[in-house]
């Protein structure tokens, strides 16, 4: 059963947390942007099989802290990771493919 | 009122007033006929000037609102409707505005014959939406994973191989749900007179836990509407997984609405 | 000569399929979001441009 979804108003009133997580919403958007970009090239490189096994295991852990830190400032604002997709219309969506 | 202009809704196979006459439009005037030639054009009076609902500057801000989108969008849709369960019409885009009757004339005059085919080739039929729902997302599903601790020897491959694992699933996914889309299109193109794909909906707007695959619209005679139905419930039944949707029948929307040239 | 046949009152269209149909762009869902605090403006994102789809002529 699905539910129609609520379109945001245009103008979002603060107080001061809604500002922040305003804010913040825009920052993690770009961040997990980039971690995606990562993590794509990453998975490119080893399939290229071009990296030792350390550099994989390396490139692994580092996305995987990456992944926990970022559900991690993610969840301080109760934000999914569908909440932070964009729509740049033309452009398509931001996140995902 | 201030400065007016005729409001375009409809341009119809000759209509009677009988049938106007219960219509209410976008601003709540009555809806009338300006008759040219053998066809009719379905027009309203509205407000044009500065204060009013369809003056440049109201309109745009208007149009942004979607409170009053969402109404003025039923209530042209209504007059629309009105006149196809009458006549073969074909629609204008929301807010089309004319100076004047006599700027509708003209207009009747200049698209006469590309209207009248337009009219010949939906009279008697009717325009069916099928929509299909892939049975599983496509996107990055990061927030359905258990985030694994860090720090473990191995945990880093580990996790690699089930992003590339997750990634591989996701353009399966998508590949599947691009083909069954093509298919499902090609065989209820094969039971129309005419089909179209537009453009699927977003996931945000629909509500709708898996994406969209397939926005399709058909144009299916009044008498073949059942068999028409019968097909979607054979394909709903083939592609099993997937989440179809039928709605109609509708005024031929996405066949004759006319654009100004 | 009808277009369609008695369809069941009551089953509206969804406004997403009305808007695709009525308007010039479909629809898009997005728009501009301002970020003001104590009622002064402060900050005016602009993700995308709202919907529009006006067709309007010789209105002057």
């Amino acid at each position: 059963m699905t539910h129609p979804v609520r379109v945001l108003p245009n103008r979002v009133d603060a107080d001061a947390d809604s500002v922040e997580r305003d804010l913040f919403k825009l920052v993690l958007t770009v961040i997990e942007l980039i971690r995606q970009l990562m993590e794509r090239q990453a998975l490119r490189r080893v399939d290229e099989g071009d990296l030792s096994d350390e550099q994989v295991e390396a490139l692994g852990q580092a996305l995987l802290r990456l992944d926990t830190a970022m559900a991690e400032l993610r969840g301080r604002y109760g934000l999914t990771i569908r909440d932070l997709d964009l729509d740049l219309g033309p452009l398509g969506t931001l996140l995902g493919d | 009122m201030g400065e007016t202009g005729s409001y375009l809704y409809a341009i119809a196979a000759p209509v009677g007033d009988e049938v106007l006459g219960s219509l209410r439009g976008v601003a709540g005037e009555p809806v009338r006929a300006v008759r040219h030639r053998d066809l009719v054009a379905v027009v309203g009076t509205v407000d044009v000037g500065t204060d009013g609902a369809f003056g440049e500057e109201t309109l745009a801000r208007n149009l942004n609102d979607l409170g009053w989108l969402e109404a003025a969008a039923r209530a042209h849709h209504a007059v629309i409707d009105g006149v196809a369960r009458a006549v073969p019409a074909a629609p204008l885009r929301l807010a089309t505005v004319v100076a004047d009757d006599d700027g509708v004339r003209d207009r009747l005059e200049r698209w006469h014959d590309g209207l009248q085919r337009a009219l010949d080739e939906i009279a008697g039929r009717a325009e069916w939406s099928v929509k299909v729902y892939a049975p599983e997302a496509f996107g990055p599903d990061v927030d359905a994973e258990p985030v694994p601790a860090a720090g473990a020897p191995g945990s880093g491959a580990a996790y690699l191989l089930r992003r590339k694992a997750a990634a591989t699933a996701r353009d399966d996914a998508l590949a599947r749900a691009t083909a069954v889309a093509g298919q499902v299109h090609e065989e209820l193109a094969k039971h129309a007179v005419d089909a179209r794909r537009l453009a699927v909906q977003d996931q945000r707007l629909t509500g709708s836990d898996t994406p969209m695959s397939l926005n399709g619209a058909y144009l299916v005679p009044a008498d073949g509407a059942d068999a028409f139905a019968a097909t979607v419930a054979g394909l709903r039944d083939r592609y099993a997984d997937c989440r179809f949707e039928l709605a109609g029948p509708w005024p031929a929307y996405s066949f004759v609405t006319m654009d100004e040239p | 000569m009808t277009v369609a046949p008695v369809r069941p009152e009551g089953a509206q269209i969804a406004l997403v399929d009305l808007l695709d149909r009525l308007l010039g762009t479909g629809v898009v869902l997005s728009g501009d979001i301002t970020i003001s605090l104590a009622g002064v403006d402060l900050v005016e994102v602009q993700l995308h441009a709202l919907i529009r789809s006006i067709r309007a002529e010789e209105r002057r």
